[in-house]
């Protein structure tokens, strides 16, 4: 019997839930607070934990319906237990545990970079493994090294500072363009010239796979205070842009050189600006290095990649968590089953 | 009839199953699980739930919605709502200082910050006064001539008496189940929010009102 599997995604703003059964995308539900936050200018702990609250039980039989399931179906339950928000991670792994407890099957705390890398599973078939995985959002920017995703991740680099997101929202916020700042950008962008201003590329020459975008969201606030008449908010954005994905490629690309790999994979939600993707697949081209990037609505949080990399854990017969699992808002990416 | 009851209001992480008689509303507790340990509602709930199970399968859930911090809160509300979803069970929310109370008693629990939250029960042990979150003094005051119990009452020196000091599964599955045969309203599965919330938007700047 081919088993059927619940995941369950609050990390952060989205109440995201997933149903996947061997590697088939049977439900993917979304209910996003992302309104809720706006007028703050960036996600507020307390109000997604309340939103996680009231959208779970609604997201999950929602999800059952796309699916044309019921509850008593399934035969696993897995959920982000970190790393990401403190408040939301406990709601969603509550969550978890009740509807694992109340239906007798196994449940699985996972993490969420894993599930960022093996939704790809999902539209483009078995991860070739090893690969390189890069995650950027707001939340992260990861170079990862994968040679097994049930089993364990290998971190090569990440932001010193700031992930990638984040700048993408600073700068929306100094140019007014409201928040969630990546999807504004990159529209904006789109009417600009990449090299009209000089941004730097931070750590571009470092050896490290590190990455850091706090000096780049300096030279932007710096360079619009020193601008005088009418900012060129298409120039700025396709300048700005053209820093960060011109460094997150550069280091990608040159980790798969490094390590002999010719896959590379590219998630989470700064993966859906279209620049980065043009860029990536540019460089990967000439590298001779197979790219995959899931599409846009798979890149950003959600439910179908907790889903998708439980159905992995299954299918590898991975034991499950205990009960009293916790939710580590620092959960280390090396660590795939809390 | 069976109720699963979970209260996660306190530092007490709890989980009963308790049997209450449809006649008399006489109850009977089956199994109950408590551990005092506010930091880790989220780790010790559903184990506790899953140690109560072993005594029947429950027919209905009942849930202690606060007031209380709300980080505790949501564990026990979100497990008391995923847990009713999978097994088709009704969930009833009960205000959680209603399982400490008695007749002619005041109810006081710790609400931090040098803050209580409180209620006061009639004769009949009905509540006609509260939740509230003040300061200490004003529920002392409230309090004044009753019984007096709880954990914040204990802590800023009136209860009267030592116990309870955390709300007891009996009592919450018992006044759910009252309610609920009185055609009353449960309460909503959300927490208490007595307070507001911390979040401030930004360049709300203070409005100085004369
Ligand atoms: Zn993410």
């Amino acid at each position: 019997m081919v088993p059927l599997v619940l995941g369950i995604e609050t990390s952060c703003d989205e109440t995201g839930i997933g149903i996947v059964r061997d590697g088939v995308l049977l439900a993917d539900a979304v209910a996003s607070s992302v309104d809720q936050h706006a007028r703050f200018g960036g996600v507020v702990p307390e109000v997604a934990s309340r939103a996680h609250l009231e959208a779970m039980v609604p997201t999950v039989q929602r999800a059952l319906a796309t699916a044309g399931v019921a509850l008593r179906d399934l035969d696993a339950v897995a959920v982000t237990s970190g790393p990401g928000l403190a408040g939301a991670l406990l709601v969603g792994v509550a969550a978890a545990k009740a509807y694992a407890l109340a239906l007798d099957v196994p449940l699985y705390g996972v993490n969420h970079l894993a599930a960022h890398v093996a939704v790809d599973v999902l539209e483009h078939g078995p991860l070739p493994e090893p690969a390189i995985a890069l995650l950027v959002s707001g939340g992260h920017s990861s170079l990862l090294l994968v040679e097994d995703v049930t089993r364990t991740l290998q971190p090569l680099g990440q932001t010193v500072d700031d992930a990638a997101g984040e700048a993408f929202d600073k700068v929306a916020r100094l140019l007014g363009l409201g928040f969630p700042g990546g999807p504004a950008v990159d529209r904006q962008a789109r009417d600009g010239d990449p090299a009209a201003i000089a941004f730097p590329r931070s750590m571009l020459a470092d050896p490290s796979y590190d990455v850091s975008f706090s000096g780049l969201k300096t030279a932007v606030a710096r360079w619009l205070e020193k601008h005088e008449g009418q900012v060129p908010v298409a120039d700025v954005c396709a300048s700005f842009q053209e820093a960060v994905v011109d460094v997150l490629t550069a280091k990608a690309v040159r980790a798969c050189r490094d390590h002999g790999i010719d896959h590379l994979l590219v998630g989470g939600g700064v993966a859906a600006n279209s620049r980065l993707r043009a860029l990536a697949e540019e460089r990967c081209a000439q590298a001779g290095i197979r790219l995959r990037v899931p599409r846009p609505g798979q890149c950003t949080d959600n439910g179908a990649m907790v889903a998708a990399l439980g159905d992995r854990l299954v299918a590898a017969g991975i034991a499950p968590s205990p009960l009293d699992l916790p939710a580590d808002s620092a959960m280390p990416v090396e660590l795939v089953v809390a | 009839m069976l109720v699963l009851v979970l209260d996660t209001s306190t530092p007490a992480v709890s989980a009963g199953l308790v049997r209450v008689d449809g006649g008399e509303g006489a109850v009977a507790v089956l199994a109950e699980r408590v551990v005092v340990d506010g930091r880790r509602h989220g780790e010790l709930l559903a184990v506790g739930v899953r140690e109560v199970l072993a005594a029947g399968v429950p027919d209905a859930v009942v849930v202690g919605v606060g007031p209380g911090p709300f980080t505790g809160l949501r564990v026990g509300i979100m497990t008391a709502a995923a847990f009713g979803d999978a097994r088709g069970l009704p969930v009833l929310g009960v205000c959680s200082l209603d399982g400490l109370a008695g007749p002619g008693t005041a109810v006081v629990t710790d609400a931090r910050r040098k803050e209580v939250y409180w209620a006061v029960y009639d004769a009949a042990g009905d509540r006609v006064d509260g939740p509230h979150v003040t300061v200490p003094a004003v529920a002392q005051e409230a309090a004044a001539g009753l019984r007096v119990v709880g954990d914040g009452a204990q802590l800023y020196g009136f209860a009267t008496e030592p116990e309870p000091r955390y709300p007891a599964v009996a009592r919450l599955a018992e006044v759910a189940v009252r309610r609920h045969a009185a055609g009353l309203p449960a309460l909503p599965l959300t927490p208490l929010y007595l307070r507001r919330p911390d979040a401030v938007e930004p360049g709300a700047g203070k409005k100085v009102t004369a």
